[in-house]
């Protein structure tokens, strides 16, 4: 008797304690128990959408949702699982009720920008986003990346300019990021806007003139703006800045390929 | 009953808002002689005059039989007795006090020589024979609360434990006494712990039971605080910023508010700003994989360190993820990192984390909500060197010449040109230290209690990330999220399952296949030049900092790895990087050291201090080594330059002896040459070199634990009286193509005597005689 209650005890704390396949487990045993509780099937549902299960977690929600418990915990978890079984369209049913019941709801507001964006519906993601990224406090930089994609494939009239003012928005409140500069020299390329994305570079060098990407992607720009002397100057600039490195850094396989590039590029310059 | 009795001692803790005088766990004196203990000039053991420094101390759970015990006493003894002395600093911060007691069968509690409390104990005079009320189970737990008694300054709670019965079978003892805050007073709840450091700042954190301000006063002494940051807003989640301190510099702090001290200067109350950016200072690092248990398998891997390190400074604590079990809440964050666990070490060191799974279940990356961002703070903008990432679920910091990359291998995108990818790539491109130290939660080659053949996240991280880190030149890459510890060889370029790992084609230099330990098979080691630069890097999987789960292990990537709870030590010193595996035990199970020497250029000559070798030269990986001397003889003289017996005397354990076209006669002996090294004398088919003992002395005796192979030899002639012939092996004996003629034990015709193995080459096999 003693040993079984060793053996109980030290299973339930393992159980605390362990991993997501031994709390399933854990909850299953509670669920055998106790088979009409609303909140164990929830809870997991909850470990089985962590652990990718997503079918049985679809069952667990079900169930919650068939004996009356609806909570956004249940709804969110059901959008979730039929987003991950490639039930958009049911998932998006699901995670609107959750945001009838709070519209102020982060992780919904995420998971229903993920959803239309896998509807195709990418102007209404972009939007979804960028509620998202009104309400959160601290947004990072992947909301402000993945909303300005959703406004990139989004095919309605002005789309193009809210992507860049997305970004640019992205910059003033998280700051001067590397990603979002580089998202928006693409956005400004992609549009024509050559100066603007040379004075995104510009600004990148500015903050730091010992970066050698950022004057050999600038090179590249003057290039198709044909103005070859400010490109060979950014070229040699890069050039000098690898030279400098220390030699450890030199030596690398990554920056004597982009060493290689350089000369290639200044090549056919002086050509 | 300890593990229930555990996790209810646990839960009581959660989100208590007192002021701690006593952690459970914490370290007692005991006596145990089976004895009261005798009274020193009329004073009693319970009272605060009382010297008990000649008794034992270890930290609690103490006492016998239940096996659960922490520090294990006599059993010897009926009555155990425990001291434990405390400052409190100012009493009218507490309005009261509770006491928490684990014991078995009886205690009583005296604080300052006064008997506050009994459990389970009769009325009465107690002396060392009286026996408690009743059994009370094991690890029986209770608590009461008392008015408060402390004196201002030193305190002492002394607790004697009683058995219920002379054949009782254990003893078991812990103890914790809060001070209960007195309306208004403010008493720290969380921390200090110390965030974000560079060269010229410091965050301090903390937290308190009420609204304060936040004022941190610092500088070179405890007696000399002469400087004071604050913010005057009334918060408990205090988060002080402290700038324009000096690189490499130990200030000490008191923190307080505007009518209270809080927390008082002490010796170990400081924090220690950052070297400066690039320059070669030493770095210890203390890593922490899926600690967040809470419970005594965490305990004993901190005491472990703790034991380790002593006094030294360690100057960052690294947090692998998952760091509070189940679903990294706020309370669970409490009871498994900041209260009865790391507070010692956090207030005076840095910490930093990267985001585990179990962490990920309450907090949100994208929006940076949760306890988890909540409670720490990251550098999101460079402010501790590296690239900016906007946001804090990764980032870099530099501490000197060393740069650390944190990723979320989480629930942050993991593909290739995601955000995270982008800003990994541009930091990696940007930064110029001299060592690269990754770390994320997944790892990316177990065999632990999660598979990186199967495993989304650990595949995505090996498949996607390992190349880029890998191309600019990643050193030590640390991980948990598996409860185990397994370390590879020095490795590049393996992405894929663990069966298309090669040991040959995966590994980097001579010594990359090898331990990495320097007694051993030779440290690992790193081109910072040449066509290999950095190239190489140790993958490790430290996930068991607070527990192990049981798993197949064997990834054939690993040199080492074993189901056995422990931390790591990280190292940095100018050239050499080193780590060890602590067991909680405290025995160091694994070690290795990587070397990057400044001095390399390779093909170029060098010199690897080994007497044995010649023509030394750094190779691509900047090992430097050279081949073993050629030993020839040249002389067939008994002795003297060229002969046999100088060039086996002044050869090489391993070296191969060959004879000169010169020689052309027989080498005649006139005394035995001792091999006492694994030597090969080689002559060739078409020599014919012929030894001989001229029938006055026996040709070799080979010593124990020494091997000869002697090829295309004709052993002549060799004598001794007993143990004779030509050749006494007492080691390890091959003979190839070798002859024996003459050769005599008195007057009895003997090719040798063997004790111990000899092997004949015949064909391509080995045969013993």
């Amino acid at each position: 008797m003693n040993c079984f209650i060793g053996t109980l005890l030290f299973l339930c704390f393992v159980l605390s304690h362990g991993d997501l396949d031994l709390r399933i487990r854990e909850k299953s045993n509670q669920i055998a128990s106790h088979p009409l509780d609303q909140d164990l099937y929830l809870e997991r549902g909850e470990l089985y959408l962590l652990h990718e299960e997503f079918l049985k977690a679809r069952l667990d929600f079900t169930f919650c949702l068939d004996h009356k418990l609806v909570n956004t915990r249940v709804l969110l978890g059901m959008s979730k699982s039929l987003l991950y079984l490639n039930s958009p369209d049911s998932a998006f049913q699901y995670v609107e009720r959750v945001l009838t019941l709070d519209d102020h709801h982060l992780p919904a507001l995420e998971l229903k920008g993920a959803i239309l964006s896998a509807l195709g519906k990418y102007c209404d993601a972009a939007r979804t986003l960028e509620q998202l990224i009104i309400i959160a406090e601290r947004p990072s930089p992947a909301l402000f990346l993945e909303a300005a994609n959703d406004w990139e494939s989004c095919s309605e009239n002005g789309s193009s300019q809210k992507e860049i003012q997305l970004l640019e928005e992205g910059i003033r409140r998280i700051g001067a990021i590397g990603v979002l500069q580089q998202q928006l020299v693409s956005a400004y390329k992609r549009q024509g806007k050559y100066e603007e994305a040379i004075q995104i570079l510009s600004s990148i060098i500015g903050q730091s003139d010992l970066k050698i990407r950022p004057y050999f992607e600038r090179a590249q720009l003057y290039i198709e703006m044909h103005s070859t002397d400010k490109a060979k100057e950014d070229l040699s600039k890069a050039l000098s800045l690898i030279d400098q490195l220390p030699v450890q850094k030199k030596s690398l396989a990554s920056i004597e390929n982009m060493r290689s590039e350089i000369i290639v590029l200044l090549t056919e310059l002086r050509k | 009953m300890r593990i229930f009795s555990c996790i209810i001692f646990i839960l009581l803790l959660t989100g208590t808002s007192y002021g701690q005088l006593i952690y459970p766990g914490s370290v007692w004196r005991y006596y145990d002689a089976g004895m009261e203990p005798p009274l020193q000039s009329g004073v009693a053991w319970y009272q605060s005059a009382y010297d008990a420094s000649s008794w034992n101390m270890g930290p609690a759970q103490l006492g016998y039989g239940d096996g659960d015990e922490i520090t294990v006493i006599s059993s010897a003894t009926l009555t155990a007795y425990f001291r434990q002395t405390f400052t409190a600093n100012d009493i009218s911060d507490y309005s009261g006090l509770n006491l928490q007691l684990t014991y078995d069968d009886g205690a009583v509690v005296y604080l300052n020589g006064v008997e506050i409390w009994r459990v389970n104990m009769p009325a009465g005079n107690i002396t060392y024979n009286t026996f408690a009320s009743s059994s009370s189970g094991d690890n029986a737990m209770a608590s009461i609360s008392l008015p408060n008694t402390l004196v201002n300054g030193t305190n002492v709670l002394a607790v004697e434990i009683h058995q219920h019965a002379a054949n009782s079978s254990d003893i078991s003892f812990d103890f914790s006494l809060t001070g209960i805050p007195a309306a208004g007073i403010a008493v720290i709840t969380r921390g200090p712990y110390l965030q974000r450091a560079n060269d010229t700042s410091m965050i301090v954190r903390w937290r308190t039971n009420i609204p304060t301000p936040s004022i941190i006063d610092y500088g070179p002494s405890p007696s000399a605080l002469t400087t004071s940051a604050f913010e005057m807003s009334s918060v408990t989640e205090h988060i002080l910023v402290i700038d324009s301190l000096v690189a490499g510099t130990l200030y000490f702090y008191q923190i307080r508010n505007l009518t209270d001290t809080i927390l008082f200067p002490a010796s170990d109350v400081y924090f220690k700003t950052y070297p400066t950016h690039g320059s070669a200072t030493p770095l210890t690092a203390w890593i922490l994989g899926d600690c967040g248990t809470g419970d005594n398998n965490a305990r004993n891997v901190r005491n472990a360190y703790y034991s380790y390190i002593g006094t030294q400074h360690t100057d960052l604590m690294m947090f692998l993820g998952d760091n509070a079990y189940n679903s990294g809440t706020d309370a669970e964050y409490q009871t498994a990192v900041f209260q009865n666990m790391y507070e010692q070490k956090l207030k005076n060191t840095i910490a930093w984390s990267c985001l585990g799974n179990h962490d990920g279940i309450s907090s949100n990356s994208s929006t940076q909500t949760g306890p988890y961002y909540d409670m720490f703070s990251f550098p999101t903008n460079g402010e501790c060197g590296g690239e900016a990432s906007g946001t804090e679920a990764y980032y870099s910091f530099d501490y000197g010449a060393v740069h650390f990359i944190i990723l979320n291998s989480y629930d942050s995108d993991r593909s290739v040109g995601g955000p995270m990818y982008q800003w990994c790539e541009t930091d990696l491109a940007n930064t110029t230290a001299t060592w690269i130290v990754a770390a994320w939660h997944h790892p990316a080659y177990s065999k632990g209690s999660h598979d990186s053949d199967t495993d989304t996240y650990m595949t995505q991280m090996r498949q996607n990330f390992l190349p880029l880190l890998e191309s600019y030149g990643v050193d030590l890459v640390l991980s948990g999220h598996s409860h185990s510890y397994e370390r590879t060889y020095l490795l590049n370029g393996h992405y894929g399952l663990s069966g298309t790992f090669n040991v040959q084609t995966h590994t980097v230099g001579v010594t990359g296949s090898g331990s990495g330990q320097v007694s051993n098979d030779g440290a690992y080691y790193k081109a910072d030049v040449g066509p290999q630069s950095g190239k190489g890097a140790v993958y490790i999987t430290t996930g068991s900092s607070g527990k192990i789960q049981t798993a197949p292990l064997g990834h054939p990537a690993m040199y080492y790895d074993a189901i056995s709870l422990g931390s790591c030590v990280l190292k940095i010193n100018a050239d050499t990087l080193s780590v060890i595996f602590l067991r909680q035990t405290g025995a160091i199970d694994d070690q290795f050291k990587i070397i990057k020497n400044p001095d390399c250029n390779p093909g170029i000559s060098c010199d690897d201090l080994n007497p044995c070798t010649t023509n030394d030269k750094w190779d691509n990986y900047c090992y430097c080594h050279g081949v073993p001397f050629q030993r020839t003889v040249t002389s067939n003289a008994n002795s003297g330059p060229g002969s046999m017996r100088e060039v086996i005397s002044s050869a090489c354990a391993g070296d191969t002896i060959r004879f000169s076209a010169a020689i052309n006669d027989t080498l005649s002996l006139s005394s035995e040459i001792t091999i006492d090294k694994n030597l090969v004398i080689l002559g060739l088919s078409t020599q014919d070199i012929v030894l001989s003992g001229q029938l006055i002395t026996r040709i070799f005796h080979v010593l124990p634990m020494t091997h000869l192979t002697l090829t295309n030899i004709t052993l002549y002639k060799g004598y001794q009286a007993t143990n004779g012939g030509a050749i006494l092996n007492d080691g390890s004996l091959n003979l190839e193509q070798t002859h024996f003629t003459g050769n005599m034990q008195g007057t009895t015709p003997k090719a040798w005597t063997n004790h111990n193995q000899i092997l004949i080459k015949q064909g391509i096999n080995y045969i013993r005689p």
